[in-house]
């Protein structure tokens, strides 16, 4: 069975997603798989691709794929389709690759199996497992009727194995018409320079009364960099006048549904449940063990914010670099 | 400004899922249906940009079985002007490629600015039928936008990257993915809410639409089992004793078992 | 007999001429005034208080002649009744006078009863000068805080004591000029009559003449005045309560939302006759405003003024209103009015009300300062508008959606219950329950309000009651809703419950939240849903008299009660749960401060609980500073939602009382239950 995995990069580094993909890949075909890189400035990072189970990779290394094009990184997607004829294609989901991989399936008449946990071969056809409503339940699913079999791997779930031994992938230039995109990439604004809204995060780790005054800011703000998380606060802080109102999680605050939330020193009064209770995961640190935050809470450890939180960043950062 | 406003019709967030005897779909006793978030938003800002011009047209479109109609009623109070409903006859499963080609074919009816999804459907996750959509009608699509610009002509989009903001210009007309934080969905008006129950809702048949998708056999995904994962009842306490273990094997269990980090 | 006071000429007019110019130009202004007033009454929104006749009748006797409520400041009661029958009995003497203009020698009584009228009239005017000494005395010496000094109070005081005096002192003069008309039914008159025998006939001829006119110009301008003052309640007072509303405190207005083109107040044309009834006759006494929670928090809502708004606007519209009655167009000409909302009243003054109901069971006269107006306004701008306080979208689409404003899901309402001897009315069906056990929403999810519900089903089993809950097919009552304005909201959901109710043929409910207990009981008939509805501490009360319950377990604590103002005010019920509490032994039960009809307010009321509380100072932390101050060890409480935000201000100013729900320790004192005795 032929695989072709998509390839993103960003800044010259090859995204870890990726090489998840990858790997998974070439687990599944049981050997070296194809793989297509668009990008400027690309070139040299395909052979090294080999390690992660690359066999060949169709590189698309053109100025005008600096930045993200729906249609040029597409394009470059159907050319090394075209060249390669795969079975299947892996994309992992990250942001760009839930923006490449519908318009390719739309374009080859064929769907995707969305953000898969799991992915197995069974006669040929993937069988992937995928979270749906909210995450609450898992859908076993295939693809159907379709001739192109097409999934997009959640990030950060599949091992990016490597083989150090394994040689290099042989590179592949593609030849791709000048792209003039209707959507055009102006530019890539960091979140470094802008607090991330709590709102939008898939990530928050919250204060509450436990953190007994202003200044103890750094302790929350300390995992929240470790996390690249947003920050969030619950009422009693915002009301003592620690933070600013715009940081406040609950009924008459924010209302939040992150993947991650990490409530330190906040007891879980129901105001503060109506805004963060359908969180994916639920970590919470307090020191009272009756406090109601740990009847909703996934895991919790009963102990002193003051010499949990920096522990947990420091073991996140160990992680973070592995 | 013109929109197409497509609603997707789905499971509240606070819903208990429970898995229907045949194994691979929902159990809809006892479940509340919601117009999924992010389609709000997307409406807000359709409903916005026509206000801004002064003139226009925002229609909603839902495909699925006749509960949708619901949805479409509460999008007509908040001050869409036409509903649209593509019957799917029941609500098993329906394919992203099919419900894509089901809305570019109401999509292609009318002379359009915007067409909005939102980012995702609360209910299937998958995030796939609005690129889709764009594809198959052949427009540009900015997804996952937490702030727009309407120029004549045109329109800049900011757009959720992880850790950045992609600024992004396309040309009109333009498919959009509304992410939150795009802004806030207002409230139906009582006027709105009485004025929606007398709006007529235009009614499709997706059977037929020609879409080899709709039908099970051509299908290109399916649902084969849709299971619980095991139900966590109690919080998973981690001994603090010691700070910097409880710590490590907290990062553990939501590397490894939560699959958060 | 001296000659009459119109014999003379005045400006070369025949007096009699002159005083029959003045009465007609007076009576006319007066009908003026009067009409355009009375026509607005009849062109703004109607309303139905002609019902319960008896009842009115009753009650006006009670509350108007009676004067119950202004006995509740006993110096203020004592000399308003001084200056209100005086002025009863001073109205006759005006009729009295003007016919004595004009036919000499007229005597309304003759004979005996004449004599008690003349002594009436005597003691009665002594009664209101005192009166109006004591009214001084108050506002220039004591100023109580609810009293604004304004110049139209010292006009109307100076008026009634002028009339007082010009009256005695003409009369004075003419008995002095003619004491053969002395009579000993009129000490006073006697007295002021010898004090002036020694001036000259002729000082005391013109001082007769002076005063006569004085005290009829007085009479004259002081009704014509009226109409502009706020002693207008001179008139409007008693049909204002003779149309008072009768239906209980705690039962809201149901429009029928179907066939209503326009939601609620926004413009003075909205409000309901007696609404605009309510502002003619607003005394500016500030009874309303002396406990009311947001005027001493710092708030822009102030009832006193809110009513006094209400009434600006009235006058403001009024050319306007008149205009569009008789048909002489919408008004184009006249200068464009203030909106009523946003104008006269802000926004902030709306959303601020907690409808505690202090200034409605305060005020004298049965004026309604606020909630039931604010209500109609926030109907308004919620229904036509969409336009409230950001935050209330989250407990609207909670209750829309999971039938709570905290929007947890619907299917584990009856979670709490799981694990403990409950049946629900589905597996119950059939069986003979007794009693429906509403828990409500904080009893079905909020943690500590989950606990008092499990204390309320360990009592009642222990009781051997045969109850059950719906469980997952209870949904929010909507009183929250109804109170921050979505009356669609409201209806929906009471609509939902009412046929869940209706469908189990529930007779009897019994729960725990007042709001639940005033929504259920008061509101819901009108919408096909009649119960028995009884308050978990009533309950409680019979079983603890029946003895079905004992309290074996002392509590050896001090502990204070704060009322729920929704279980107190609107519903009476006080004596319940302090019953409880002293049936408890050990417990020693202390008075708030402020409590019983005077009870603060704990912030929570109105839809309170879901809005962020952005001006002023805290209404939860005054009422905890005044529970810490009292020194209890505990206070008792019998609403969830006083006990979320006592709690929290608990916290907030760290306070060291503690916040039991009564029945909490009604199950604690109740020890060992027979289950786990014979364990």
């Amino acid at each position: 069975m032929k695989f072709l995995v998509f390839i993103e990069q960003r800044d010259g580094k090859i995204r870890k997603a990726s090489l998840e993909a990858l790997a998974l890949a070439r687990r599944l075909a049981g050997g070296p798989v194809a793989a297509v890189l668009p990008g400027k400035g690309v070139a040299p990072l395909a052979a090294a691709l080999g390690k992660s189970g690359a066999g060949v990779v169709y590189v698309a290394d053109r100025d005008d794929l600096g930045l993200y094009s729906n249609k040029g990184y597409v394009g470059a997607l159907s050319a090394a389709a075209e060249r390669e004829s795969p079975d299947a294609v892996l994309i992992a989901a990250t942001a760009m690759g839930k923006d490449v991989a519908p318009r390719f399936a739309a374009r080859r008449d064929v769907s995707v199996l969305a953000d898969v946990m799991d992915l197995k071969l069974e006669d040929g056809r993937l069988v992937g497992s995928r979270p749906v409503y909210s995450g609450k339940a898992r859908a076993e699913v295939d693809c159907g009727a379709a001739t192109l079999q097409i999934a997009t791997t959640r990030p950060n779930v599949f091992p990016a194995e490597r083989d150090e031994s394994a040689a290099d992938a042989r590179v592949e230039a593609l030849n791709l018409p000048d792209v003039t995109p209707r959507a055009r990439v102006l530019r890539v604004e960091a979140s470094e320079s802008k607090e991330l809204d709590v709102s939008e995060a898939d990530v928050i780790v919250s204060g509450g009364r436990g953190i007994k005054g202003a200044e103890n800011w750094p302790l929350i703000r300390d995992l929240q960099q470790a996390l690249g998380a947003a920050l969030g606060a619950s009422r009693a802080v915002v009301d003592a006048g620690w933070i600013d109102h715009q940081y406040q999680v609950g009924q008459t605050g924010k209302v939040v549904s992150p993947t991650l939330y990490v409530a330190c020193g906040i007891s879980g009064a129901i105001q503060h449940l109506a805004g963060m209770g359908t969180s994916k995961v639920i970590v919470a640190i307090n020191k009272d063990p009756e406090a109601p935050i740990f009847k909703v809470a996934n895991y919790g450890i009963v102990g002193d914010i003051f010499q949990i939180v920096p522990e947990v960043a420091k073991a996140v950062r160990a992680a973070k670099a592995e | 400004m013109n929109s197409l406003v497509a609603i997707a019709y789905v499971p509240d967030t606070e819903t208990r899922i429970k898995v229907a005897a045949d194994g691979k779909s929902l159990d809809e006793t006892d479940v509340k249906w919601i117009v999924s978030p992010y389609d709000e938003y997307a409406l807000e800002e359709a409903i916005r940009a026509k206000e801004a011009a002064g003139a226009g047209n925002v229609t909603v479109v839902t495909v699925g079985p006749e509960r949708g109609k619901t949805g479409l009623r509460e999008c007509l109070a908040r001050g869409a002007d036409d509903a649209v409903w593509v019957d799917s006859g029941d609500s098993r499963y329906l394919d992203a490629l099919a419900t894509a080609k089901a809305i570019a074919a109401v999509a292609r009816d009318a002379k359009l600015d915007f067409v909005w999804f939102g980012q995702k459907g609360v209910g299937y996750d998958e995030s796939l039928v609005g690129p889709m959509v764009a594809e198959l009608l052949d427009l540009p699509h900015v997804g996952s936008v937490v702030k727009l610009e309407i120029a004549p002509g045109k329109v800049t989009a900011h757009r959720e990257l992880e850790g950045a903001h992609e600024v992004v210009e396309s040309s009109l007309p333009v498919v959009l993915t509304a992410q939150k934080g795009l802004n806030d969905p207002r409230y139906a008006s009582l006027k709105g809410i009485m004025g929606a129950k007398k709006k007529p809702i235009v009614e499709k048949k997706l059977a037929l639409l020609g879409i080899p998708e709709a039908d099970p056999a051509g299908s290109k995904t399916r649902w084969r089992k849709l299971e619980l994962p095991a139900p966590r009842e109690k919080c998973h306490m981690i001994p603090a004793d010691d700070p910097a273990a409880a710590a490590k094997e907290l990062v553990r269990l939501l590397r490894e078992e939560a699959k958060v980090l | 007999m001296p000659p009459l006071p119109t014999e003379r000429a005045i400006f070369g007019i025949p007096g009699a001429w002159f005083f029959g110019l003045l009465v007609v130009l007076a009576i006319g202004a007066f009908v003026y005034s009067m009409s355009r007033r009375v026509r607005v009454l009849l062109a703004t929104a109607p309303e139905n208080r002609f019902d319960r006749i008896g009842t009115r009748i009753r009650k006006t006797i009670e509350y108007a002649f009676l004067q119950k409520r202004m006995f509740r400041d006993l110096y203020a009661g004592v000399f308003h009744i001084f200056l209100f029958t005086g002025f009863i009995v001073l109205l006759v003497r005006t009729v009295a006078l003007v016919v004595e203009g004009l036919v000499p020698g007229f005597l309304l009584l003759p004979g005996r009863a004449g004599d008690v009228y003349t002594l009436g009239r005597d003691v009665f005017e002594v009664l209101v000068l005192v009166g109006v000494v004591m009214a001084v005395s108050r506002r220039a010496f004591a100023r109580p805080a609810r009293l604004d000094l304004t110049n139209d109070a010292w006009l109307i005081l100076f008026l009634i004591a002028l009339l007082i005096v010009a009256d005695l002192v003409a009369e004075g003069a003419k008995v002095a000029l003619a004491p053969s008309l002395a009579s000993s039914w009129a000490p006073a008159v006697g007295a002021v009559a010898a004090a002036l025998a020694p001036l000259p006939r002729g000082t005391l001829r013109g001082l007769y003449d002076a005063a006569w006119w004085t005290h009829l110009a007085d009479i004259l301008f002081f009704g014509n005045y009226l109409p502009y003052s706020k002693h207008f309640h001179i008139i409007t007072s008693v049909p204002n309560v003779f149309f008072m509303k009768l239906d209980p405190m705690g039962r809201l207005g149901t429009p029928d939302l179907e066939v209503s083109e326009r939601f609620g107040v926004s413009r003075v044309e909205d409000l309901s006759w007696k609404s605009v009834l309510d502002g003619y006759t607003c005394t500016e006494c500030g009874r309303c405003r002396v406990v009311c929670p947001t005027a001493l928090t710092g708030k822009p809502l102030d009832p006193k003024v809110f009513i006094g708004d209400v009434r600006d606007a009235v006058r403001e519209a009024t050319p306007e209103i008149l205009a569009a009655a008789s048909g002489r167009g919408n008004g184009a000409g006249l200068p464009p009015r203030r909106e009523l909302i946003g104008g006269w009243l802000s926004e902030e003054t709306i959303w601020a009300c907690t409808t505690c109901g202090f200034c409605t069971s305060a005020c004298p006269v049965f004026i309604i300062p606020a909630v039931d107006k604010i209500t109609e306004m926030r109907r308004h701008l919620v229904l036509e508008r969409a336009d409230f306080p950001k935050e209330m979208q989250t407990a609207f689409r909670g209750m829309e959606t999971n039938g709570n404003p905290w929007g947890m899901s619907a299917s584990s309402r009856g979670d709490w219950a799981s694990d403990l001897p409950v049946v629900t009315m589905s597996e119950a069906a059939g069986s003979g329950v007794e009693v429906l056990f509403w828990v409500g929403c904080a009893g079905s999810y909020e943690d500590r309000a989950k606990r008092v519900s499990k204390a309320i089903v360990e009592i009642l089993n222990e009781a051997d009651v045969s109850f059950a809950i719906l469980g997952a097919e209870e949904t929010c009552t909507g009183d929250s809703a109804r109170r921050m304005g979505n009356e669609y909201l409201f209806q929906m959901l009471a609509q939902q419950n009412v046929e869940t109710l209706n469908g189990y043929g529930v007779k009897k409910i019994v729960t725990n939240c007042p709001h639940c207990f005033n929504c259920i009981k008061n509101e819901y008939p009108v919408l096909g849903g009649s119960y028995e509805v009884v308050h978990a501490t009533e309950l409680v009360g019979s079983l603890v008299r029946e003895g079905r319950i004992r309290f074996t377990e002392p509590v050896r604590e001090t502990i204070s009660y704060h009322d729920a103002c929704y279980l107190g005010r609107y519903n009476g019920v006080y004596a319940a749960p302090r019953d409880i509490l002293r049936a408890i032994p050990g417990l020693e039960v202390q008075e708030l401060p402020r409590t019983c009809e005077r009870g603060l307010c704990c912030g929570a009321g109105g839809g309170r609980m879901w809005m962020e509380e952005k001006l002023g100072s805290r209404i939860n932390q005054t009422r905890m500073k005044e529970i810490e101050e009292a020194g209890t060890a505990s206070v008792g409480l019998s609403c969830p939602f006083c006990m979320i935000m006592l709690g929290n201000a608990r916290e907030e100013i760290n306070a060291t009382t503690k916040p039991f729900d009564v029945l909490e320790l009604a199950r604690r004192s109740m020890g060992d239950s027979r289950v786990e005795r014979s364990a």
